[in-house]
């Protein structure tokens, strides 16, 4: 990264390299569209490019930032859009497709995760939490939905929701934290 | 915020799932609160583990090039403050650690102020040389191909340019023409049209009022079907209908064949925006 920060272009393109690939996913996962995906990719790693002297190796691994810069830029894809949306029209019929999506995203056991140890380990993290903890945390982490917008879409209290997401992220980041301290993510 | 938030709104707040009034004032006390910032540290962390559940896809393979030139574009990288030591994160290539270890200790002593002469040392300057020759080669060369492009884009785009749409019948091939009336200029884009055969060339013909075709140059495609070329068209032409023939290598003073393609121009300008 300080290579990055001294304007080393190379430098970038190995970040690319490492990261382009869960950078691209994790844009497609949100948005569902390549176009807008390759336009965040490029977003993601210009703020990285301008940016990268803020990076800290000490407050968080260089794959967390690179995933926390993407889903930032685009979320404030997928809230323009859906502001446009409420604008244009009462979207009703995105909630039984961004329902369906979720669920084939959770059903999803892709051939490429499978081979990764990393990823078997969170998805094995996430298998051990109540479906209903799973699906708040995909909601409020893909979709980028807030508290209140997550109870609204499952018509459940906010309280309920509430509890449901903390209690999810407890315990997460309690099965993954051994990782963290071997250096594994 | 001046009371410590609990953790477990730092967890949503490490989500963004807070509404946008929690998340600035939880923004707001982390600025300075340390030990809040460390648990929001954590948390995010834990969150961007989540983006490993993303199914993965494969990146069209020339986004790397397009995601680099944009972030190039965007502006500089922001400078850390000069006197600041760069930590050595662990993600550096395992050839650079003693270089690096090197680094570190020279910016580690100018910091106190004693060894300037160490980060001067031949070593240093010569690969950061090479780095900015390259850099600078680099530029040059973006900065030629983008101005050959910028040119022929103002041409397309200029306000004085004209636009015909060549087609055979309702099929591929067809052919796109901009006529800049300003530069007297002709831009041929040519798509799916199959090369002609060894000894024969296209010939576009700019058709006026009086029926005469006026040969406008002579072009092939290439193998894959493309062509773009770039004519000069007398100044004071009116043409209202264009057209190609195949022709015999060189082209003919008056077309010899049946035209290929054909089309009408633009009345004016700003007609042709749609």
């Amino acid at each position: 990264m300080a290579r990055v920060a001294r304007g080393e272009e190379r430098a970038l393109g190995e970040l690319y390299d490492r990261f382009g690939t869960l950078s691209y996913s994790l844009a497609i996962a949100m948005l569902r569209e390549g176009a807008d995906a390759e336009e965040v990719v490029g977003d993601a790693f210009a703020q990285i490019w301008r940016s990268a002297a803020d990076y800290n190796a000490s407050r968080g691994s260089l794959q967390s930032w690179v995933a926390t810069v993407t889903r930032t830029r685009a979320l404030d894809r997928l809230r323009a859009r859906r502001r446009s949306d409420r604008l244009a029209t009462d979207d009703v019929e995105t909630t039984p497709e961004v329902t369906q999506g979720v669920a084939a995203l959770a059903a999803a056991p892709d051939e490429a995760a499978e081979s990764d140890e990393q990823r078997q380990q969170v998805e094995a993290a996430i298998a051990a939490l109540t479906p209903a903890q799973q699906e708040a945390l995909r909601l409020a982490y893909f979709e980028g939905l807030s508290q209140s917008e997550i109870a609204e879409r499952l018509q459940e209290p906010l309280g309920t929701v509430k509890t449901r997401m903390r209690a999810g992220l407890q315990k997460l980041r309690a099965m993954l934290a051994p990782l963290r301290e071997r250096g594994e993510l | 915020m001046s009371e410590h938030p609990d953790t477990g709104m730092l967890a949503e707040f490490a989500l963004d799932a807070l509404s946008p009034a929690e998340a600035r004032a939880i923004a707001a006390h982390l600025a300075t609160c340390v030990s809040c910032t460390r648990e929001a540290d954590a948390w995010k962390e834990s969150t961007a583990s989540l983006a490993l559940l993303a199914p993965t896809i494969t990146p069209p393979a020339d986004l790397k090039e397009r995601a680099l030139a944009k972030a190039v574009a965007s502006g500089s990288p922001r400078q850390l403050p000069s006197a600041t030591p760069v930590p050595a994160p662990k993600t550096v290539p395992t050839a650079a650690p003693r270089w690096l270890q090197f680094a570190a200790a020279a910016s580690l002593l100018v910091a106190a102020g004693l060894g300037t002469a160490l980060v001067r040392s031949n070593t240093t300057r010569g690969t950061l040389e090479e780095r900015l020759a390259s850099v600078t080669a680099l530029a040059e060369e973006r900065s030629a191909s983008l101005a050959e492009r910028d040119s022929l884009l103002a041409r397309v785009l200029g306000p004085e340019t004209r636009i015909a749409s060549l087609a055979a019948t309702g099929v591929a091939p067809s052919v796109r023409l901009f006529w800049d009336v300003q530069r007297a200029e002709l831009i041929v884009s040519a798509r799916q049209l199959p090369p002609v055969a060894e000894g024969r060339t296209y010939q576009l013909w700019g058709i006026g009022t009086d029926g005469v075709p006026v040969g406008l140059g002579t072009f092939n495609s290439a193998a894959d079907g493309r062509a773009v070329v770039t004519f000069t068209v007398n100044e004071g032409a009116a043409f209202t209908v264009s057209a190609v023939t195949e022709e015999p290598q060189g082209g003919s003073p008056a077309p010899t064949s049946t035209p290929i393609l054909v089309g009408h121009w633009s009345l004016d300008p700003i007609q042709s925006r749609k």
